[in-house]
Formats: structure tokens, sequence, C-alpha cells
């Protein structure tokens, strides 16, 4: 078996895999037959499948952390005062959690990208971020992410390999219609709001109510996520992006400074592909209508999956 | 049949070379949106861009609605809830479009979430992608509304494109609310139907009389906006958590008016496929 790995590049059992799969020749992936089509159509050959994994210490609980401490000082009415939300995205202590998420997440990506160029592969396609806890230990988390390396073709090649959630159909459309991904991007926050004395007589009032340091505190912490991903898309060049997933959780804690009080949390978390437009698309080909003589199950099924959505 | 060649075409080659052009850090305008692929293209190909994601929520506490347990009637505490929650999560998602400088807002989702905040409190949450059109529409009007804001629709991409291509452009999405309480059976006629396959008129009517509130109230909403009809409505009836007895009706759909006298769209190619 291998030595020791320091943590730098690949683990030396994925170097050894992706050089075995350069030499050979024969490449493996997730795609189905259509994807696969698809992105042939475009003229990118699949080059192999790669991942990235990386096992993060992630410590939520303790005081040790404190990041869900909600840097309220005042009184128990404040002075009529809404109390603050405290933000990651502006420094709060929580800050260092989303740090180390991101971080995480960055490493799993990198390993990545990395197999990626080594099996000679431009970019990824139908990369699938996932985050699960660790089975041998507590408060670890395993960050992975695994997708299918493409290749143009032609003598240009990126300075960086893309990445992208888009399965092959969504990649070959979107080459088509003269846009290209350029990276999978996550976007971040966490708040924390204190309970303050209004809160409490929203919530138990007897007729209807907006609670509204609440809606203030999932308002600002979707801002901030939305913030860090256009952040995220303008650091890499792109001109847009297409979301993957949005996800907000929102739980309750004991207050760190004051006893017997609670705080509110909330995390959004959203995932998405930064996307530009190469400028010399060909014309697009005019979309068809048409209507199907067959497959009317599927029209039942769509409609079926979006009154389940709703 | 298509003979377009991307490779001889040098259509990766050209993907290519546009990343590695690419200016990490450059300051510009960066649309998000949650339109899947086909949605995205069908909107830009229907002379539209997206420019942002928008979304407006409430936290809303639904306060006490006090009954009578053996009558059928409207819980107007729980109806003016249920509407007054989704118009600020509505509003607000406008708001954020109209600072964006958008014609309007596609894609619309509205939903309720049970979040972690107790039981009488829920999340109203409307989210959608701002679109702001490349040229104004036909006869050289607004694409926004009477009232000057943003037109808002939840039809999907694809639904917009042909809305757009038979010549009806969206002015809102207009809805309608009616939570109602269904009388619980006197003993009496418990016991004169019992063992028997009977209709009980009582459910009935309460059924016709909650559906028909709540289409009435879509309809207003339609003709404040002044619309030539409603596409894509949407009857659901929700039993959100005020036990068995009580239902929610919420009636949804998109308002529209004509863009021009024809509504014709070409005419579809008839297609078979071959896989199922």
């Amino acid at each position: 078996m291998t030595g020791a790995w320091d943590g730098a590049g690949l683990p030396p059992v994925a170097a050894a895999r992706v050089a075995g799969g350069r030499d050979g020749g024969t490449w493996s992936s997730a795609l189905s037959t259509g994807e696969f089509a698809a992105i042939r159509s475009v003229g990118f050959e699949p080059v192999g499948q790669v991942m990235g994994s990386a096992v993060y210490r992630v410590g939520r609980s303790g005081r040790y952390w404190g990041y869900h401490a909600c840097g309220y000082r005042s009184g128990w009415s404040n002075g009529g005062n809404p109390a603050p939300v405290a933000l990651s995205g502006q420094g709060a202590p929580s800050a260092a959690l989303v740090q180390v998420l991101d971080d995480a997440r960055r490493a799993a990506l990198g390993r990545m990208t990395a197999e990626c160029t080594a099996l000679g592969g431009d970019g990824v396609v139908a990369a699938r971020l996932t985050m699960a806890p660790f089975p041998a230990a507590p408060h670890c988390l395993e960050f992975k992410v695994i997708g299918t390396a493409v290749r143009a073709a032609g003598e240009v090649r990126p300075h960086r390999p893309f990445t992208s959630h888009l399965d092959g159909a969504g990649f070959a459309k979107l080459i088509t219609a003269g846009w290209v991904p350029v990276g999978l991007l996550v976007g971040m926050s966490v708040g924390v709001r204190h309970d303050d004395y209004r809160t409490g007589l929203q919530r138990f009032s007897w007729s209807n109510q907006e609670v509204d340091g609440w809606t203030d505190l999932v308002r600002q912490v979707r801002a901030d996520a939305r913030a860090q991903l256009r952040r995220q898309a303008a650091d890499c060049g792109g001109r847009g992006v297409i979301l993957a997933d949005h996800d907000l959780r929102v739980w309750q804690e004991p207050c760190l400074t004051r006893d017997k009080q609670t705080d509110h949390i909330t995390e959004s978390t959203l995932v998405g592909t930064a996307v530009v437009r190469f400028a010399t698309a060909p014309a697009r080909p005019r979309t068809l209508t048409v209507m199907p003589l067959n497959g009317d199950g599927d029209r039942l099924r769509r409609r079926l999956a979006q009154a389940a959505r709703r | 049949m298509n003979t377009f060649d991307p490779t001889a075409q040098g259509v990766p080659a050209d993907a290519m070379r546009r990343l590695a052009e690419l200016q990490p850090g450059k300051p510009g305008s960066i649309f998000t949106s949650d339109l899947s692929v086909n949605e995205f293209l069908l909107v830009r190909e229907a002379g539209f861009r997206p420019i942002g994601l928008v979304l407006g929520s409430s936290i809303y506490h639904v306060g006490i609605q006090l009954g009578r347990w053996g009558k059928n009637q409207e819980l107007e505490t729980l109806s003016q809830a249920m509407y007054h929650a989704r118009e600020l999560a509505m509003t607000r998602m406008e708001a954020e479009a109209a600072t964006l400088g958008a014609d309007g807002i596609v894609g619309v989702r509205l939903s309720v979430e049970a979040r972690d905040f107790g039981a009488d409190i829920a999340e109203f949450i409307a989210i959608g992608t701002a679109v702001k059109a490349d040229h104004p529409a036909p006869g050289g009007t607004d694409w926004r509304n009477n009232k000057g804001q943003p037109f808002t629709s939840d039809l999907s991409g694809q639904d917009f494109w042909t809305l757009i291509r038979a010549g009806y452009a969206p002015l809102g999405m207009t809805m309608g609310t009616c939570v109602y309480h269904i009388a619980h059976q006197k003993m009496s006629s418990v016991f004169s139907n019992l063992g028997k396959n009977v209709e009980i008129e009582p459910f009935t009517q309460a059924l016709y009389d909650a559906r028909e509130l709540a289409m009435a109230r879509m309809q207003a909403e339609a003709e404040a906006l002044g619309a030539e009809g409603i596409v894509g409505v949407q009857l659901n009836a929700h039993n959100h958590r005020w036990g068995g007895h009580t239902t929610e009706f919420f009636a949804i759909g998109t308002a529209v008016r004509p863009l021009r006298e024809d509504h014709e769209i070409e005419r579809p190619t008839m297609v078979l496929s071959l896989d199922g």
C-alpha cells in the first residue's frame, strides 16, 4: 500500500488511479446514454469520472465555539428597539463556522479539479456536492463532490477546469445557446437574533400578526447568502448564476449571554453554477414547437410534481 | 435535417477560449436565476433577460379563531391571515424586482413553510426570477402592469414563452383564499343516515361555498388589474393544521392581457418519440 499523505495534492491512491486512467485510455462516467450523446453533440468528450473529498472537524456545540452568540447586550425591553441580527457576512462569531464549511468545500472541489486536470479534462459536468456526517468520529463531516470530467475538441485549453452542477443535457443546451459554465459556487450565511420582548408579544398575540423581528432575521440571512454567491461569481469572472438548490434552516438555541432566554438561528445555503457568454456563438436554432403523439403521461407527471412542490 | 457540426464550427474551442480569457474579480452586473437551463434559455428567446433572483417573505403568527362547532362558516381570521401574509411576501418580492428595474418576475412560487418557530407560526415565501425585456411591448406599451409594478407570473419558462409567442402578456398573479369550517353533523342526522350510502348535503354545500368564495376573490383581483383572463389557475385545498373539519381553498393563477389582435403560434410539428 502507499505511504502516508500530507494533505497536499491528491491522495496517493487517487493519483495512481488517475495516472492509470490516463495511460489506459478507458474512461468511466456516471452519465446516462442520453447525457453522453448530448455532450458529444456539442463537441465535448467525457474523459472519466472524477471526485474530491475532504473530512473536516466542524464543532457546532460547546461554548468554545460560541458561533451562535447573538450579541444582545441590552435589557429585556431594549427601550422598544428591535434586537439586532448577528450575521456571518458582517463578521459575527458565526463567520468562523461559515469559513470552515467554505474551506472544506473548496478543498473537495480543488481535489476534483486536480483529478480533472490530471486526466486532461477541461471541466466537470454533473457535479454533485454532498455533506454527510463522518461515521467514525463525532463532529466530523465528509464533504464530497463527484462528477464527470469532459474535454473540449480543439486546441484551446482554459487555465482552470470549469465545474458545474448541470447534467449532460443541460450543459449541451447551454453551450448550444452560447454560454459556458465557469464554476460551482456555494453561498452561505448564518444569522443569530435574540428573541426580545416584542417578539414574545407578537408570538403570543390573539390576533393575526407578522412577527417582524423574525421576518427581518430570515430576510437578512437570505440577502447575505445571495451577496456571498454574487461575490463568488464576480471572483471567478462569471456573468450570471443558475441556481441548483437553496435551503433554509431555522432553530432555537438557549441564549449564551442572558440566562433563561432564547435566540433563533437561521442558516441559508445557495448552490449554483456561474455562467459566462462566449461571444462568437453560432446563430441559435429557433425553438421548435412540437406536439408529441405519445408520452401523454409526461404532462400528468409534471403536473403532479408541480402540485407536490406547492 | 440538422447538419450543424459544433466541432467544425469551433464551438467548444470558443467556449474554452472564453474561459481562458476570464477576468476574475471584474466588477459588473451579475444575474442570479433559479430557472432551470431550459427555462433560462426559453425566457432569453422570448426576448427577456434574467436580472436576478428576487424573493419576499413574512414570518406570520396566525391569531385565535372562534367558530361554532355545528355551523358551516368561513373562518375570517384565518382567511385574512393566509391572505395578508401572502400579500406581504408578494409585495416585498415585487419591491425587490422594482428596485432592480425589472419589467416582470417569472417562475414565481408561493409557498407556506412551517419553520421551527412555533406551532401557529409559518413562513410565507414568494420567490421568482426578475426579468427585463429587450424591447418595449408591441404598440409601445410598458411591460409593467397598470399599477406601475413589474408583472408577476407563476408560469414556468416554457409556459411564459408560449404565452408571449401567442400574443399575450402576463399582468400579475391573482389569488383568492378562503378558510372554511365544515359543520359537524348533528346527532339526529347521524342516526337517520346510519348504515345508508347517501349524500350528506351540508358537506357538499360547504365545499361549494368555500371554493366559490376563493374563486370570486381571485376574479376580483384580476378585474382590478384590467385583465382579459386568467390562465394556469390552480385550485388547491390545503388542510394546514387546523383540525379535521377546517380546509383552506386557495386559488391562484396568472392574469393576462392581449398584446396583439391575432393569437396565432406557428403550427406545431408532430413528433413521435421512439423512446417511449
